[in-house]
Formats: C-alpha cells, sequence, structure tokens
C-alpha cells in the first residue's frame, strides 16, 4: 500500500534535481512513490533516464496534462495519477524524506484522524546563486505538536506571529495531506483541488480551512531549493492575477509577504471572505521582508515598493507602524549557532551541492526520525 | 618569539599522528611551535615524515629514548623542551586550532592575571572507530569569562555534582597554561611538572589549586578524537577497555603507583571505568597534598552509581558493580559502601543515537557527514559557532 506519494511538478525548459530522485530511491521503504508530471519538453522523462533507478517501480512519470499550462494544472494532474493516502508536493529541485512515511505511522497512532501534517522548514541555495556567505537557518526542535485550527487560521489569515511570511504550513507544499482532505477540498471549492497561480498557497489557505485535526513536527522532514532573496519569480499568471486585484497594490515580485498576500488575497476574494484586522500583522511582515534583504539598494528597493504599496492600499496613517531596518550591514557579520530554537549556520558547512546532500546534513544535525515513535512512547 | 607549544606526546599511533601534525601544519602563523614527543618502538615513520617530507621548522621531534617511557615521563620531556610562553598538550589523534595563540593574546588584554585558559572540546570519532552508532558533538554555546577556582575544586577534588564525570575542563590537555604557572606547579608539587599516571587530570587538580586567573570559553578549540587505537575507543567496548587498561599498566609505571591502600579500587578488574580512572588520580592529589575531601566518599558513592546506568548490557553493568563494591567495601574499612546503591540494570532504549542538539552541544550522527578527521571535522563544526575572527577581533554585534 503507498502510503505517501511525493508529487514533483516539473518546469518547462528546466532541469529536475536527478540526484535528489536518486538519493529519495535509497531509501528502502516501499510505502511512498515518487510521481514526476512530465512538460513537453521531456524533462521529466529526462529525469527518469538519468536516474540511476530508472526502473524503479517507485518512481512513475506521468505525460503532461493536455492543452493546460498552469501551474494548478499540472499539480491537479499529479494528484489525480498519485496513489498515496498521503500527498506532498515538492519543487524539481528539491528533497523530500521517504521517511516522512515514519512519521506519519507515529503521528496516526496517536492522532487517528489527523489530516496535515507540517514539518520544520529548510530551505537552500545553490552554491553558484549565492552572493557571498549565505547562512542556513534549520529548527532544532523535535516536537511533535497538534495546534489548535483556529490558532492556524489566526497565524495564516491574520499574519500572526509571521515572520515575512504566515507561520502555518499546513498544505502539500512541503507538507503532507491526506487524500480525503483533498477530496473534500475539490467538493467545496469550485470542483477543483488546485488554483491560483500560486497552488501552494491555495492550497494552504483551502487545507487551512478544512482540515481539523492538524499535527506539526518542529523538525524538517524536506529541503525546498530556493533563489537568493527569492524574488522576481512572479509567473506571467501572477502578474495577470496581480492586474486584476487594483485595489490590491502589491506586486508578487516585491517579496515573500507580497507574493503569499496576493495569493491569499485571491483565494479570499474568489470564495468572498472578507476579514477585518489583519492589515498590522501583514506590514509587519513587510517590515521583516525587507530586513532579509542581503545588500542596502536591495533593501531599499524593497522598502520603497512596499510603502509606495502600503499607502496605496491602507493610507498613508498605516505607514507609521512600517519601520523597517537594515541590519545586515556588509561590516557586521553574520551569527552563527543557536537563537530562538534554530541553528544559523553557513550553508558551505560539509560543502554540500544540492537539495539531496544539504537534507543528508541536516538529517545528521536533527533529531533521529526513526527514534520518534520511541520518544513518543 | 614562540607564544604557545602545542605537545604533542606519541606512542607507536605513528599513522594518526602524521595526520594531525600535516593538520597543524595548515596553520599559517609563526608564533607557535609543536614538539612532538614520539615514544614509539619503532623512530622511522615520524622522523621520516617530519624530517624529510614536512621540514617545518615549527615543528621539533623528540626521539624515542634507549627504553619505553611512562606516559607521564614522555609528557615531562615534551613540556621540558617547550619554549612557548603557553603550553598546550594534546593527544596526537586529535586536533587544536593554532589561531587560539591569537585569542590567548586577546585574553591576556582583557584579563590581566590570567594563566589558564580553558575550552568546550568538540569529540569526534575517527572512521575506524565507529563499531557502534556513534556521535561527534560541537558545544555551541557562546562568551568566556572568569572560572571559579572554589566552585571548581569542588567540583573535581569532592565530586560535589555527583556525576560519573566532573566537569572540569581546566587544565593542560585541551587547555592552555601559561609557563609561569606550569613552573610553579613544578616548584610546589615534586619539582616535576607530572607525576601521576593519569597526566591529564592531575594536570587539573594542579592547575586548580595553583592558577590565578582561569579563564573558561564556551566555544571550542579543539577536538578530543578517538580512533580504535585510542584509550577513549575502549569506552565503546568492555573487551577493549580490558585490553587498554592491561596495555597502561605495563607501559605507564612511573614514580608514582595506580594502587594504593588509601584508595583501594582497582583499574586492572573487569569494570573499571573512566569514572574510576579520574578518582584515583583525584583521591591521590588531595591524600598526597592535604587538599579536604570533605564530601567526597558520599558524593563518589552517587558518581559510580551514576557510571553503572551508562552499561550497554547485563554483563557490563555487574562487572562496573562488582568493581565498584570491592572498592568500597575495602576503602575506610567500609565507610561509604551503604552509599553505594546502585539503581537495578535497566537496558538502555538506544546507545549513541540521538542527534540534535541537546545541553548545549549539537550531536552529528558522523557517518553521514563527509569529515574524515578531528581538523576536518573542526573545520566542518566551525560553520555552526563563532567564527574565529569575531572572536579575535571581539565582535559583539552580529546580523541574523
Amino acid at each position: 500500500m503507498t502510503l505517501l506519494s511525493i508529487c514533483i511538478p516539473f518546469a518547462q525548459g528546466r532541469d529536475g534535481s536527478h540526484s535528489a530522485i536518486n538519493a529519495m530511491l535509497q531509501s528502502a521503504r516501499t510505502d511512498f512513490e515518487i510521481v514526476i508530471a512530465d512538460t513537453d519538453d521531456g524533462a521529466g522523462q529526462d529525469a527518469r533516464s538519468l536516474s540511476a533507478r530508472s526502473e524503479d517501480p517507485r518512481l512513475r512519470v506521468v505525460a503532461p496534462p493536455e492543452g493546460a499550462r498552469e501551474a494548478c494544472d499540472q499539480w491537479d494532474h499529479l494528484l489525480a495519477h498519485s496513489r498515496g493516502k498521503w500527498i506532498t508536493v515538492i519543487g524539481a529541485e528539491d528533497y523530500a524524506d521517504p521517511e516522512i512515511c515514519e512519521v506519519l505511522a507515529a503521528m496516526l497512532k496517536r492522532v487517528p484522524d489527523a489530516d496535515a501534517l507540517s514539518w520544520g522548514r529548510a530551505e537552500f541555495i545553490a552554491p553558484h546563486a549565492r552572493t557571498g556567505q549565505t547562512i542556513a537557518r534549520i529548527p532544532t526542535g523535535s516536537k511533535l505538536l497538534a495546534p489548535e485550527q483556529t490558532d492556524m487560521m489566526r497565524r495564516l489569515f491574520y499574519w500572526e506571529g509571521a515572520s515575512d511570511r504566515p507561520d502555518c504550513r499546513f498544505g502539500v507544499w512541503h507538507g503532507a495531506v491526506r487524500r480525503d482532505v483533498l477530496d473534500r477540498i475539490g467538493e467545496a471549492f469550485s470542483g477543483r483541488v488546485f488554483e491560483q497561480a500560486q497552488p501552494g498557497i491555495d492550497n494552504l489557505c483551502k487545507v487551512t480551512m478544512l482540515a481539523k485535526r492538524m499535527v506539526m513536527w518542529e523538525r524538517p522532514l524536506s529541503v525546498e531549493c530556493i533563489a537568493p532573496q527569492d524574488t522576481g519569480k512572479a509567473s506571467a499568471h501572477e502578474a495577470m492575477v496581480h492586474a486584476d486585484s487594483k485595489d490590491f497594490p502589491f506586486r508578487p515580485e516585491t517579496g515573500v509577504a507580497a507574493r503569499t498576500a496576493v495569493a491569499i488575497e485571491a483565494f479570499k476574494r474568489r470564495y468572498g471572505i472578507e476579514l477585518d484586522g489583519w492589515h498590522d500583522g501583514f506590514i509587519a511582515a513587510c517590515a521583516r521582508d525587507c530586513e532579509t534583504a542581503s545588500s542596502g539598494e536591495a533593501f531599499h528597493a524593497r522598502k520603497v515598493a512596499y510603502e509606495k504599496a502600503i499607502r496605496e492600499w491602507a493610507g498613508k496613517r498605516a505607514l507609521k507602524t512600517f519601520k523597517p531596518e537594515f541590519k545586515r550591514k556588509p561590516k557586521i557579520p553574520r551569527f552563527q549557532g543557536v537563537k530562538n530554537g534554530e541553528l544559523h549556520f553557513d550553508m558551505e558547512m560539509d560543502g554540500t551541492r544540492d537539495a539531496a546532500g544539504f537534507y543528508r546534513l541536516i538529517n545528521a544535525l536533527s533529531f533521529p526520525v526513526h527514534l520518534l515513535d520511541y520518544k513518543l512512547a | 618569539m614562540v607564544h604557545l607549544t602545542i605537545c604533542l606526546p606519541t606512542r607507536n599511533r605513528q599513522a594518526y599522528c602524521i595526520e594531525t601534525i600535516a593538520a597543524l601544519a595548515q596553520a599559517e602563523g609563526q608564533d607557535f611551535e609543536v614538539v612532538v614527543a614520539d615514544n614509539s618502538d619503532d623512530p622511522a615513520p615520524l622522523a621520516d615524515y617530519l624530517t624529510n617530507e614536512l621540514a617545518d621548522p615549527r615543528f621539533r621531534l623528540l626521539a624515542p629514548e634507549a627504553s619505553v617511557l611512562p606516559m607521564v615521563s614522555n609528557w615531562e620531556r615534551a613540556l621540558e623542551h617547550a619554549r612557548g610562553r603557553w603550553i598546550s598538550v594534546i593527544g596526537d589523534d586529535d586536533y587544536i586550532d593554532p589561531r587560539l595563540v591569537a585569542i590567548i593574546r586577546r585574553y591576556e588584554v582583557l584579563y590581566r592575571d590570567v594563566d589558564a585558559i580553558s575550552w568546550e572540546c568538540m569529540s569526534y570519532n575517527w572512521p575506524d572507530n565507529r563499531p557502534v552508532p556513534t556521535l561527534a558533538n560541537i558545544p555551541i554555546g557562546q562568551g568566556a569569562g572568569p572560572n571559579s577556582t572554589e566552585a571548581l575544586a569542588n567540583q573535581l577534588f569532592r565530586w560535589s555534582e555527583r556525576k560519573r564525570r566532573p566537569s572540569v575542563g581546566v587544565g593542560i590537555y585541551h587547555g592552555a597554561i601559561k609557563r609561569s604557572l606550569m613552573e610553579r606547579i613544578k616548584e610546589t608539587y615534586g619539582g616535576r611538572y607530572f607525576e601521576h599516571p593519569n597526566p591529564d587530570w592531575e594536570s587539573s587538580c594542579k592547575v586548580i589549586m595553583q592558577a590565578r586567573l582561569i579563564i573558561h570559553s564556551q566555544r571550542p578549540f579543539s577536538v578530543l578524537g578517538a580512533c580504535a587505537a585510542s584509550n577513549s575507543a575502549a569506552t565503546l567496548s568492555p573487551e577493549v577497555m580490558k585490553q587498554r587498561i592491561e596495555t597502561f599498566e605495563k607501559e605507564t609505571t612511573g614514580p608514582i603507583s595506580l594502587h594504593r591502600p588509601e584508595f583501594p579500587f582497582s583499574l586492572n578488574k573487569g569494570g573499571a571505568s573512566v569514572c574510576l580512572s579520574i578518582a584515583v588520580t583525584t583521591s591521590w592529589f588531595c591524600q598526597t597534598y592535604g587538599v579536604s575531601l570533605d564530601g567526597f566518599g558520599i558524593n563518589f558513592a552517587h558518581a559510580a552509581m551514576d557510571e553503572c546506568v551508562f552499561s550497554a548490557t547485563q554483563d557490563e553493568y555487574d562487572a562496573k558493580v562488582a568493581c565498584f563494591q570491592s572498592g568500597f567495601d575495602r576503602w575506610e574499612n567500609g565507610r561509604w559502601a551503604g552509599h553505594f546503591k546502585p539503581a537495578p540494570f535497566k537496558p538502555p532504549r538506544t546507545i549513541n543515537q540521538i542527534s540534535g542538539l541537546g545541553d548545549d552541544r549539537l550531536n552529528v550522527r558522523e557517518a553521514d557527514i563527509g569529515a574524515a578527521t578531528p581538523a576536518e571535522f573542526y573545520r566542518f563544526g566551525e560553520h555552526a559557532i563563532t567564527p574565529m575572527d569575531s572572536l579575535i577581533t571581539g565582535t559583539q554585534v552580529f546580523a541574523l
């Protein structure tokens, strides 16, 4: 029986991470599968043929969906072809640990009706894309938490406790969601599971609204390969969506906070959800987004863009609480060590070159997955 | 002028020693030296390497003498040849960062009377010393400051923590001691730097008694390595422990005997442990030099019970209990025997498997990382702790 489907949508013209697929298939587990959605240029098949285990039945490449070109179409297509009781989606250059199955099993023993599992965030920037010293941050905790749905809704929609993005990760994107929940989402929301230019955030909204029992393991179980600053990634479709939202003047390319807010707003508007009282939390996240800039120029550009959007959106008075500070001056060294429950370390540690290698490293530094059940006993 | 002498006493572990020398030689500074005190049966490998291959004037070799020296005497001659203002001793399968010189200079400016510097150490098992799952660890604490000698004395002499090992890391072994302090120690204690077969713990005793100011850094500057041939490797296997103790007894006979009626615990029987070996050393020091042992008896009984908890098998537990029991029965007419009541054996559910953060240390599953030597592991660990440059310049502000 397939417990987990790791779904990987490939992007046209981009190489996927064969090393990640190979690393996942080195697992002896038989209760997971990797499902790759191919593109018209055959990137998925290329990945399969380059994989050292191209005949492995746990790896399946599905043909590209006909006539559909948006990310959400590909995600829906992947879901339709997946067999797992639980679904996770990662990017073509990312890595997910098949041992998520072990965590699901330990979780289901204690929370049989769990709908969604999330885990600690781990992000990796490829060496060639780094500009100067790059610090990775991973959570050091290993508690299994069961937050209340209402708390998660406040974190997502009201941006409570947000960093540069909401502190809520209960969706299929680098999380695992029970298939039943996705089926219910399809029934509850316009007949489709995934929508929008950012299906990950769209799914996050839907899962947070529909999942009753959520479980979070603090330690990372996957690695997301990101671009530095992760901006300028807005697709043409995102830009079009944005153009339709004239009274929400944030542009997705401004930063993570703006991109996330644009997608959440699109979801709320599509389904007629009106909320008040989330402005302050979001504006604080915008400020934190500015503070992650690695250069003075990037900081000022982002700050100006956010100031303009906030002024247009909520008026000049709203800017009173928008006070980002540029702290990453070149002469100030970056912190390394443990602070606020996170290990900060130089991404050059152990010379890892891709998401799979980076996961191998953080796995060696983190509480062992196979002892979770023992820990909870 | 040589600011720091790193002493490297070694016996018959030339391959590891050469790796350690090569790693130290990569450092650029000219203000440190390394004294390699070779006590091996075959003098050729180290002599060839240092003379023909390395040829670095910062490294000096003391060739083996006509007959094998006790370990304590090999340490003694290494110190006698040291020229540095500060001296440190590490094992031949360890690593120390020679940039420590700059840290010492900084502490000398910040703390005028400092004459002993200690730090938390990283630990690492060489790839040939992993018969069971093993963990390396990296202390991730920050900051440095004076250590109270009174508190340290309670921990080391009276075992006030009641743990299987006193958490006292001060001494010349993986520490740095000012030459003037070592000379004072020599003058005070029998005209030698080292007397006891356990010179590392003996050094801790003497430094605590004689130091004017001890500065302790949470940030590590060295790595305690454990290769397959090391004494510390014995902690992974009772059989190896027995062999090591036999060799230790044979090769460490020096001015002081390990067997004393004042502390009648036996190190050459099954069940001997690192806990016992430390107690043999600290009790010898206190009894010889008149240091108060008030509280030691009951505290050591608790420490012995703690040591028994760390047994992987029933056999290991039984041997440890028997060894301690026999000693307590004979020590001071059984005065402390009633306090030694070890809890029944409970098989550990995991051994060396819990990686991750715990007790201010980052435990690393070393089989899953690339580092193949203690020096490589040190560089690996440095990515997750305060950078040396920041420590040297005294940087206080860091960007998140």
